[in-house]
This record gives C-alpha cells, sequence and structure tokens, in this order.
C-alpha cells in the first residue's frame, strides 16, 4: 500500500492519537501564544466595564460539567470582573448539572474579593423549566426563587430590597451550553429592555450571530477562545489580575496552545488528506486512460 | 445706565455665576399617558430636555399621596385581627428559640474559629478531628434551630398572604399616611435617573427585542413609572425583634390601577463640576422640582402594541387554512422531491435485508417543543413501514414523557399496519435525562445492536456529531433532520441525508401524502413568498436610502 | 373509549392551544395567572413523568438481564449506579469520608457527582475533539464547487479562531488602500466576515423557514389536523 492510499484509509484512531498528543503537549509545555481579542469579546467587556460601580448583574450559568472547561473559565473571569467592580451578582442555571460548578466559581471567588452571600451576590440555584423560570423572574425574583441555593429565604436579603425583578437588573449575561439564549433574549432581555451578552460553546456561537448583528445581544463569546479573551481584556485593564492578585482561575489561556495546536493539525490534515485525494483521482484517471 | 452701574452690574453677574455655573435641563413638552400594554400599574412621561443634560445631571419623579391611594392599602377590622393574632401566634412560638439561635450560633461560630485555628498551626490529626466533630455538633444544632424558626415564620407568612400580603399592605398604608400627616405627601416613584441615558421614545421596550442602546433613531424621552418606593417607616415592626422576622428596608409597590396620580419631576445637578467624583461634592443638588400634570393607570384588555403581530397571525393562519380547505376539493399537488425522505424506503429495506435493526431518536427536547413533535410524527409513518418490512425498530429516549408517547405512536403505527403482533413495548425505553450520559448509551447501543438504519430526527446539541459520527462508524444509512442550524454541518458531513429546517417539519405531510397536511405546505410557501417580498423590497429601498414606514410598523411595536 | 382516545385530546388541544393564543395579547393579570397555572401543570406532569422513565429504565434493564441478551453485564453497572445514585441522594446523613470544604459540600452525593458524573460527562464532550478531526479529515474534499468553498471556509474558520491566526496575519505585510492599511492575509477579518454575512444570511433562511413552519404545525396541531403524535395517524 502506498503513501496516498494510505493517507485515504487512514485508521481514525491514528487521528485519535495525535489529537490527545496536540492537546497534551502544549498542556505540559506552554508555548504562550500571544492572545488577540475580538469585537464581539471586546463589547461584552465592555458593557460590564461602563456599568457604574455596584450595578446589578444577572448571571445565568446554563450549562453542565461536559462543557466545563469551555464555559467555566468564563464564569470565574466574569464574576472576578464583575466583583472588580463591585457590581451585585445574580447567579443561577437553568440546568440541573449546574448548580454544583457554580457554587464552587462562586465560593472560590467571593471569597478571593471578600464579597458576602446575601448582600454581594446571590447564587439562586436551579430550577426546571426554561422558559417558565425566566418568565417567573420577570415578575419577582424572590417569587420564583423563594429560597436561594443554600435554602435561605431571599426575601428578606439585603441585595433584594433594592431589586425585585429582571428589569431592576442592568445586566443580563447568559453563559450557555444548550439553547437557554434564546429564551433569555425572548422572555427577559427584550421584553424588559435590559442588555445583554452570551457566552457560549464553540460550536453554537456562530447561530447566535443574527441576534448579534440585530442588537439583542451585545456581544458573544464562544467557547475556550472567548474565555481566554475575556482573560486577556481583564489583564490589560486590571494589572492586579497578572501580577498575583486576585486569581482568575480560568485556565482558558493555558488551553489556547493546545487548541491552536490542535486547529492547525486539522487544517494541515485536510490538506494532505486533498493533495492525496487529487492524486488518487488522477491516477485512477490515468488508469483509465490507459485500460 | 451709567459706566459705574454697569461695572456694578457685571460684578454682581461675577459673583454669582459659581452658583449658576451650570444649567440644569428642564422638561419640556410634557405628555403623560397610560402604558398600553400593562395590567394598569404603570404611566408613562414622554418629554424633551430643554438643554443638553451631562452625566452627572439625573432627575426623579414622584407621586402625591391621595386618599384613594391611601384607602387601598388600608386594612380591614378583620385583616387587622388576623395580622394581629398572626403576630402575637408567632412571637409566642418563636420566643425563646431566638436565644437559642443566637447562642448555637455564636458556639457554631467559635467552633469553626477553632477548628480553622488548628487547621494552620498544623496541629496533629486526631485533635483536628475531635474539634471538626465538635463544628459538625454545633453545626446541626445551630440548623435545626434555624429550621424550626424558618418554618415558624413561613407558617406566619401563610396565615397573613391571603392573596395580599398583609403584612407588606399594613407597611405601605403606614408609610403612606406618614407621608400624608407631615405634609411632604409626594414619595418617590422612582429611583434617580441620569439624564443622560434615559431612553428615547424609539426604545419602546416590548415588541422583538429591539436592544435600547443599538436603536439610532433619536426621538422624545419616555420613561415608565410602575412603582412607588416605600420605606419601613419601623414603627409597626418594632415588634418584629419578638418574631424574628427580618424588617423591610425599602420595597417598590405597583401602582393601583384606575386611580388619578398627579406627579413631578425633579431635576438634580452636581454641585461642583468634579466629574470624577460626584460624591466629594456634596452629591447632587436638587435644581428644581416641576409639576408635571395628572394620569391615570388603566388595565387594558388588549396589547396594542402586539396589534401588527395580531395580524400576521391571523393572515398567516387564513392562508393556512385557506389552503388546507384548497387541498380537500383538489388533493393533487405539487411537493417538490425530498431526497431524505425518498430515502427512507431504502434505508428500512436494507435494514430488513441486513437482518439488524432500525434505530430511531426523537431528539434531546421536551414534547413541548414543536421539533420534537415533529420527530414524533414522523416516527408514526416509519413505523408503518418498518412494520411493513418486519423489522425491529429501537427508539431510545431522554424523555420520559416523549417515551410514553413514542411508544403509543410506534404501537398505532404497527397496528395500521396490520402487525400489532410484531410490536414490542421494550424496544422503546426511557435512557437517562442527562444529556452526555444519553449520548454515551445510545452510542454504546449503535455498537452493540449495528443498527442497519439510523433516523437522528428532532433537536440536537452538541451531541450531534458524537452521534453521528458514531453511526456512520457502524456503517448505517443516517437520515437526520433537524431545526437545530448550528447542528447542521454536523450532520450534513457525516449522514447520508439530512432533512435542513422546515424540511423536518414537511416531512409528516410529504410522507403521508394526505392533502390536508399538504395544503399547510402549500400555504406556508405561499406566506414565505410574501414575506421574501417583503425583505426584497425593504433592502432595495435601504440601498436607495429610502424608508416606507410600513415595513417598520410591521416589525416594530406599533 | 374512542371519544377518549381521540376527540378528547382533540377538544384538550384546541382549547388549551387557543386560549394560549390569546392570552399572548392580553396583558391583564388574569392572563398572566393562567399561563403561570399552566405552567405549573406541566411541571407536576413532567415529575410524574420522570417516575415512569425510571420505571421504564429498570423493566428494560431487568428484561436484558434475564434473557441474557448480549451486554447484559451493562445492565447491572446500570443497576447498581442508580441505587448507589439514589441511596446517596436520600441518605439523611453525610459521610464524614466524603467531606469537603464545609458541610454543604460534603454530603456522598456531592462527592459522587463532582469525582465521578463531572469527570464522566467531561470525557464524553471531550470526546468530540477527536470525532470533529476523523469527520473532517473523511468528509472535507474538494469534490465539487461547492465543497470546495466548505473547505476554504472551515480553513480560515479553524486557523482564524485560535491565536496562531493573529501571529500569521500580523506577519504578513501590509498594504494602503483608500488612506486605510490592510494586511494580506487577515484571519480576524475574514473570520469576522464569513461570521457576519454568509452565516448569518443563511442562518436567518433557515430559521425564518423554520418558524414559519412552527406556526404551521401549530395550526395543524390546534385544528386537529396533525393527529400523529396522538397514536395512529389518520
Amino acid at each position: 500500500m502506498d503513501f496516498v492510499t494510505l493517507i485515504l484509509n487512514l485508521d481514525r484512531k491514528i487521528i485519535f492519537g495525535c489529537v490527545a498528543l496536540l492537546v497534551i503537549w502544549p498542556l505540559l509545555v506552554p508555548i504562550q501564544m500571544p492572545i488577540g481579542t475580538t469585537p464581539e469579546v471586546r463589547s461584552i467587556f465592555a458593557a460590564i466595564d461602563a456599568l457604574p460601580n455596584g450595578s446589578d448583574v444577572m448571571i445565568a450559568a446554563d450549562y453542565d460539567p461536559s462543557s466545563k472547561p469551555e464555559l467555566q473559565p468564563f464564569t470565574y473571569s466574569l464574576l472576578a470582573h464583575c466583583f472588580e467592580k463591585d457590581h451585585k451578582v445574580h447567579i443561577l442555571t437553568l440546568w440541573p448539572g449546574g448548580p454544583a460548578l457554580i457554587q464552587q466559581a462562586i465560593e472560590e471567588v467571593g471569597a478571593q474579593y471578600g464579597k458576602q452571600s446575601g448582600t454581594d451576590y446571590c447564587f439562586l440555584g436551579y430550577k426546571p423549566g426554561n422558559a417558565a423560570v425566566v418568565g417567573g423572574l420577570t415578575n419577582s425574583i424572590t417569587g420564583t426563587y423563594p429560597t436561594d441555593f443554600y435554602n435561605r429565604p431571599t426575601a428578606n436579603m439585603p441585595i433584594y430590597q433594592r431589586v425585585q425583578r429582571v428589569k431592576d437588573c442592568d445586566y443580563i449575561v447568559d453563559i450557555a451550553a444548550g439553547a437557554t439564549v434564546e429564551v433569555w433574549i425572548a422572555f427577559a432581555s427584550a421584553p424588559e429592555n435590559v442588555p445583554m451578552s452570551a457566552a457560549c460553546t464553540a460550536v453554537s456561537a456562530a447561530g447566535y450571530y443574527p441576534y448579534y448583528q440585530a442588537g439583542q445581544l451585545d456581544g458573544i463569546s464562544g467557547g475556550m477562545k472567548g474565555s481566554a479573551e475575556y482573560d486577556v481584556l481583564l489583564m490589560d485593564k486590571y494589572p492586579n489580575f497578572k501580577n498575583g492578585g486576585p486569581r482568575v482561575a480560568g485556565n482558558a489561556v493555558k488551553g489556547m496552545d493546545a487548541q491552536s495546536a490542535v486547529h492547525l493539525f486539522i487544517v494541515l490534515s485536510i490538506i494532505l488528506a486533498n493533495i492525496c485525494y487529487f492524486i488518487a483521482n488522477k491516477r485512477q484517471r490515468e488508469e483509465r486512460r490507459n485500460a | 445706565m451709567g459706566m459705574g452701574k454697569r461695572l456694578l452690574a457685571c460684578m454682581a453677574l461675577l459673583l454669582l455665576l459659581p452658583l449658576h455655573a451650570y444649567a440644569v435641563p428642564e422638561p419640556a413638552g410634557v405628555e403623560l399617558s397610560d402604558v398600553a400594554n400593562d395590567e394598569g400599574t404603570a404611566v408613562a412621561i414622554s418629554w424633551d430636555w430643554d438643554g443638553s443634560p451631562t452625566e452627572n445631571d439625573q432627575f426623579s419623579v414622584e407621586l402625591r399621596v391621595n386618599d384613594r391611594l391611601l384607602k387601598h392599602f388600608e386594612l380591614s377590622q378583620q385583616e387587622m385581627q388576623t395580622l394581629t393574632d398572626a403576630r402575637s401566634w408567632l412571637s409566642g412560638e418563636v420566643g425563646s428559640l431566638l436565644d437559642q439561635r443566637t447562642a448555637a450560633k455564636a458556639e457554631m461560630d467559635q467552633a469553626q474559629s477553632d477548628l480553622d485555628k488548628a487547621i494552620i498551626d498544623k496541629l496533629p490529626g486526631s485533635q483536628i478531628g475531635g474539634l471538626r466533630r465538635t463544628y459538625w455538633q454545633k453545626y446541626r444544632v445551630f440548623r435545626r434551630l434555624d429550621k424550626q424558626i424558618a418554618a415558624l415564620q413561613a407558617k406566619f407568612a401563610a396565615r397573613t398572604y391571603k392573596g395580599e400580603d398583609l403584612r407588606l399592605k399594613a407597611l405601605t398604608w403606614e408609610f403612606l399616611n406618614e407621608a400624608m400627616r407631615s405634609g411632604g405627601e409626594w414619595v418617590s416613584a422612582s429611583a434617580m435617573a441620569p439624564m443622560a441615558s434615559v431612553g428615547t421614545k424609539g426604545d419602546r421596550t416590548d415588541l422583538f427585542g429591539v436592544n435600547a442602546a443599538k436603536r439610532k433613531d433619536a426621538g422624545r424621552l419616555y420613561f415608565t413609572v410602575d412603582s412607588i418606593s416605600v420605606p419601613n417607616p419601623g414603627t409597626s415592626a418594632s415588634d418584629d425583634s419578638a418574631t424574628g422576622l427580618e424588617q423591610f428596608a425599602s420595597i417598590p409597590i405597583n401602582l393601583v390601577p384606575d386611580i388619578e396620580y398627579q406627579l413631578r419631576m425633579s431635576t438634580f445637578g452636581a454641585a461642583e463640576s468634579n466629574p470624577m467624583d460626584p460624591a466629594a461634592a456634596g452629591g447632587p443638588q436638587l435644581a428644581q422640582e416641576i409639576s408635571l400634570g395628572t394620569v391615570t393607570p388603566r388595565g387594558n384588555a388588549f396589547d396594542k402594541s402586539k396589534g401588527n403581530n395580531l395580524a400576521f397571525a391571523l393572515v398567516f393562519s387564513m392562508i393556512i387554512l385557506a389552503f388546507i380547505i384548497l387541498a380537500r376539493r383538489n388533493p393533487n399537488m405539487f411537493i417538490r422531491r425530498i431526497a431524505g425522505l425518498e430515502a427512507v424506503d431504502e434505508a428500512i429495506g436494507r435494514a430488513t435485508e441486513m437482518g439488524k435493526p432500525v434505530m430511531y431518536l426523537t431528539g434531546l427536547q421536551s414534547l413541548s417543543e414543536l421539533s420534537t413533535l415533529a420527530a414524533i410524527n414522523i416516527l408514526g409513518r416509519v413505523a408503518g413501514k418498518i412494520a411493513d418490512y418486519e423489522s425491529d425498530l429501537i427508539v431510545p429516549n431522554r424523555d420520559p414523557v416523549v417515551q410514553t408517547v413514542a411508544q403509543e405512536v410506534v404501537k398505532e403505527g404497527y397496528a395500521t399496519a396490520g402487525r400489532p403482533d410484531a410490536y414490542r413495548e421494550d424496544n422503546i425505553f426511557f435512557l437517562t435525562d442527562d444529556q452526555f450520559s444519553f449520548t454515551a448509551a445510545t452510542c454504546g447501543i449503535m455498537m452493540r445492536d449495528k443498527p442497519a438504519a439510523i433516523f437522528l430526527m428532532g433537536y440536537y446539541y452538541a451531541e450531534s456529531l458524537l452521534l453521528a459520527e458514531t453511526g456512520a462508524a457502524t456503517g448505517a444509512i443516517q437520515i437526520a433532520g433537524t431545526d437545530a442550524e448550528h447542528q447542521l454541518p454536523f450532520f450534513i458531513v457525516t449522514c447520508d441525508y439530512t432533512l435542513i429546517g422546515e424540511e423536518l417539519y414537511a416531512a409528516s405531510a410529504y410522507l403521508s401524502r394526505e392533502p390536508m397536511l399538504l395544503g399547510s405546505l402549500k400555504g406556508q410557501d405561499i406566506a414565505k413568498a410574501v414575506m421574501m417580498a417583503i425583505i426584497l423590497l425593504q433592502a432595495i429601498l435601504f440601498i436607495f436610502n429610502g424608508e416606507w414606514k410600513f415595513f417598520k410598523d410591521l416589525v416594530t411595536p406599533l | 373509549m374512542i371519544f377518549l382516545k381521540r376527540q378528547l385530546p382533540i377538544i384538550i388541544a384546541f382549547v388549551a392551544g387557543i386560549m394560549m393564543w390569546i392570552r399572548y395579547y392580553i396583558p391583564s393579570e388574569v392572563s398572566t395567572n393562567l399561563e403561570d397555572g399552566y405552567l405549573e401543570w406541566v411541571r407536576i406532569i413532567v415529575g410524574f413523568a420522570a417516575i415512569l422513565g425510571i420505571l421504564s429504565l429498570l423493566q428494560h434493564h431487568m428484561l436484558k438481564i434475564r434473557m441474557k441478551r448480549p451486554g447484559f453485564a451493562f445492565s447491572y453497572v446500570t443497576i447498581a449506579a442508580f441505587a448507589m445514585m439514589m441511596f446517596a441522594g436520600f441518605a439523611p446523613f453525610n459521610f464524614p469520608g466524603f467531606a469537603e470544604k464545609n458541610m454543604e459540600t460534603g454530603s456522598l452525593f456531592n462527592w459522587l457527582y463532582e469525582f465521578t458524573f463531572i469527570p464522566m460527562q467531561a470525557t464524553m464532550f471531550s470526546v468530540l475533539a477527536f470525532f470533529i478531526a476523523s469527520a473532517a479529515f473523511r468528509a472535507f474534499r474538494a469534490r465539487s464547487m461547492e465543497a470546495t468553498l466548505l473547505l476554504v471556509a472551515a480553513i480560515i474558520m479553524m486557523v482564524g479562531r485560535v491565536p496562531i491566526g493573529d501571529l500569521i496575519s500580523n506577519a504578513t505585510p501590509t498594504f494602503m488602500l483608500f488612506g486605510n492599511e490592510y494586511h494580506f492575509i487577515d484571519f480576524e477579518e475574514w473570520t469576522g466576515w464569513l461570521l457576519n454575512v454568509p452565516n448569518a444570511a443563511a442562518k436567518r433562511g433557515i430559521l425564518l423557514g423554520v418558524y414559519l413552519s412552527q406556526i404551521a404545525i401549530s395550526i395543524r396541531i390546534i385544528f386537529g389536523i396533525e393527529r400523529t403524535y396522538m397514536g395512529g395517524g389518520d
């Protein structure tokens, strides 16, 4: 079997092996490629940054462990950014797998900034029924979530003395692994006129561009790259993120090397496969002519 | 005027100047109106600024307390009695528990700090273990007390929450009454808002989700008032220390419909022009109080801003229904060929030849989503064919409701095909609710049972490629159909046929060839043609810098 | 019986469908309450359906074990895992060995969730990277004009969305056009264009079609023309 046939009939396990190697290697030996930022992510950052200190930000972390590598870094960075600006954070999830991840993020980042649950932030927990929950939040947050994640009544919390419903929040961010962005746009952001951004998995990012163009989303952060860009923007604006200040626990920046390597590998292998495909085609044609 | 006098006047002006170094804009051409799409709990103000506001200029709106408003919040004799009873019941029940809780909290905090200290000091493990156990015990005691108190408070709330929160109602009445008595009968209707960033009239908040920040067309300023802010006067709640209920700090109360309100606006400017730190200059200074007039919020039976939506829905429904009726008279309608559906017979036939089962997935959403319903509809059609060909049909489900319906649909499909005996209920089963566990299990079934044909219909998320690529690896014929537009590329590269978006919804009609269903497809096409024409016209107009208001009314709130 | 199986569901679908549609245009409290009540019912029904699901799962696997169907050993694993999680979730006490930062997270359930469930889910998701690689390798062939366009777009996207794309863009020389400076290769610009123009246009087209179809199917269901979902077509 010659090289061309070998490539065209390559066992997919070999490709899997190469991918595994290219993911692991840059994680062990970081190259630290400089990361450029895109306007989509810059506008999320700018929107959060432009809110006056102490604004209320509603964060919906609608993902579960399967998309943790892509989205959890964004949650960390966004929380750090909000707390850096002393924003009040209302965080919740529409996904049953979400609470454990949020708890980890909010407790860790909250502790770094010395923020108090119930005063500076509230982790509302999980509630089933996507649109029903979001619709409920537009009527009353404390009515929809009478208790927070830790089973404390929300109605008495200082944070909910000023804020009653979604309308009273200044910004919404949906960190979504599924199709919850549309729900937030249709049931909260649009009817209540609260500006909104979305962070989603790289796969679904392309799907939200129509909303971005229509201005229904201020910005989109796609996958780990988006999270890495957010980290970079944070570090540029707040230098203490760089040197031992509040730790942005996201590994997105680290992950970018691996992603670059794999993307490059896929591109090169596609090109290689196409060259082989052309050679094989040509051979076939010649054989046919000869025959 | 003599020279001296002129000089004097100038000097006087110069002296006055620092006080009037800034001019706070005033509202001009104020119009008050009811908000057309609410339950009668909001009024709208629209106006222009007379002058241009800076970032530090602010305004607030207040409304005058009147007898009718006061009356609305007054408690009846009976309500008063209920509230008093509930309160005394609670203080009796909670009584000593509160002190116990405070003591338990202190003990728990102490235990925790001991434990923390021990950990920091790196005491031996056994000692830390002992401290941890102590902390656990204290924690449990505290939690138990806390839960007891919370349960009692919940009972209290249930007693006083008869349609309306009596406690809140009483507080509101007290606050309003206080405001009346002290002569300051104006109460804050909105928090202070910066003048510079108030929405314009064009930013109608309610339709098609147009984001205010991105709308360019400036119009008149627009502000809705939907609540009054009621701070706790603290008098009636004083005995709450005996009940452990926390006090309300400040709470917005919705406006009451059908009461006439008198509104006024207060404008504020920063005392000194230090934009970096307005607080240092003593915060915003009251510039002027301007009476706005009176207005009555009304409950609305119809949301007028959704008028265009209703018109569109009606016209579209009429077109579809008309074509359904037409189709009954003239059943021979042309419908374009859909390759993926033509291949259904081929796929099932192949499964029969190979003696392998057919696998059918209905997507990952619940039954209330239309794509799942479409998938179920197709399943019904496909099941009949499978029964004809005498193949096995496997349907793993992610949603128990979908599973139940799928069983029913397949059973009927088999019965209609005259093969009720071939139906096996346990082939249509529930796997798990979790996305990737479901995916893993389904992929496992694909690898073990090696179905000859796989149908992937309905809505999919990130698992689309995992399912389709595993299916491709087993060598099955795969037919996918989804309206999850961002998963389409994955299906297109890994499946033999893919139904794109609306084809999924057309499939049931296509497979059944039922005239009434085909008629609805035709109607849909007509509506689509109309929309395409509108988009095209608007695009052409846009290129030539024109605008037809009709188009705007078509898609933006009226 | 035919009434219970045919007419009644159609009547319910019709009444509920029309009611919820009209409700959308009425802003009063009654209509809000109606919707809230409806959604509550949905939640209750879904809750009970979960029991059905569990029964179906157990039944399916029990049968598999009894019939000794291929791979029945996995059914033991499924049932054991189910029982384990159930026990951990309902157990009224904590297991000291599984305690973490504080009491709330120290339950066996959370421990199992965090240290078995999360890693397994992440594993499944990460398999995606491998599958994308192999699918791209097999599928992206310049077979036709359309396929070539797709191929080129895919390559631009893949390179343009990672830092290496920026590196390449910045390394290429620039040229001046109408007073603006452009890179000969500018991945950020290109990916932005691909996402914002062809991608968004195609998405809009598909979505418009989908939404129109959804309205049409809703009408068919409300008026009882489409009945397959109730079992049996015509």
